[in-house]
């Protein structure tokens, strides 16, 4: 296997931030206690 | 950040284990080829769920129910876990078949016949193991090929290592809540240690339907 380790590391990296902020913007949109912009509070 | 730590941690915890029964499993793999094949595996698993990123922000805008979103992302951390352990148990089965090659040369040797005309060699099916357990009026394995039996323990070490795998995974996933975020709760980094994912997931899904 020539794949360097670096690159699986960083890629992954990236990727799961990609998904994290997806996962995260839920609780940002649905948030209560948001300041800012805001959709229908979740149940 | 806490979806890539997520991994992290869990290739952290659970990579000793796996390193040290394919070590006893004579398995040829060096610590590095060994880390290497992981992280491809995890990274096939990331891939995947950032291909899921805009199924979850789809269902961001156009639901409303908190225990939905937890159901919809484990779902989707469960399909892409196991769609990353699949790949990496080909991997892993594409070294040990090759390495048993390696290691049994012998047994290519018995599938092969010395002409003794032309001192050629050639292949018989019929002294397959196979072929001689029908000859002999027994049922031929399913599934099992005539190198089963050696490489067979790395296999099993590789799929009792997919349990704990999953079961630290899902355990670390536990303790790095919240990733989705609480609706009705303050913003909070982690939250306080208590039960355990199992129970949560039981739980959520009891709420989910009610």
């Amino acid at each position: 296997m020539d794949i360097d380790i670096r690159t699986l590391v960083l890629s992954g990296l990236l990727l799961g931030v990609v998904y994290g902020v997806f996962m995260g913007l839920f609780g940002v949109l649905r948030s209560e206690n948001a300041s800012f912009v805001q959709l229908s509070p979740a149940r | 950040m806490k979806v890539p730590l997520l991994f992290l941690l869990t290739l952290v915890v659970t990579f000793p284990p796996l390193y040290v029964f394919s070590a006893l499993a004579r398995s040829r793999l060096r610590f590095l080829d060994t880390l290497r094949l992981l992280l491809v595996g995890v990274t096939v698993n990331v891939a995947l769920l950032a291909s899921f990123g805009p199924v979850t922000g789809f269902f961001t805008l156009s639901t409303e129910s908190y225990p939905f979103m937890i159901v919809l992302n484990v779902l989707f951390f469960v399909v892409s876990g196991t769609a990353g352990l699949v790949f990496m148990y080909k991997a892993v089965a594409a070294v040990f078949d090759v390495e048993d090659e390696k290691a049994f040369p012998v047994e290519a040797d018995v599938t092969t016949n010395s002409d003794p005309t032309t001192g050629e060699e050639t292949e018989d099916p019929k002294d397959k193991p196979e072929s001689a357990s029908v000859e002999k009026g027994e049922a031929p394995a399913e599934g099992k090929s005539e190198k089963s039996a050696p490489e067979s323990p790395a296999k099993l070490i590789f799929c009792v290592w997919t349990i704990i795998y999953g079961v630290v995974g899902a355990q670390m996933g536990w303790i790095l809540r919240p990733f989705i975020g609480a609706p009705t709760k303050e913003f909070e980094w982690f939250r306080d240690r208590q039960s355990h994912f199992f129970e949560a997931f039981v739980k959520t899904l009891k709420d989910l339907f009610q």
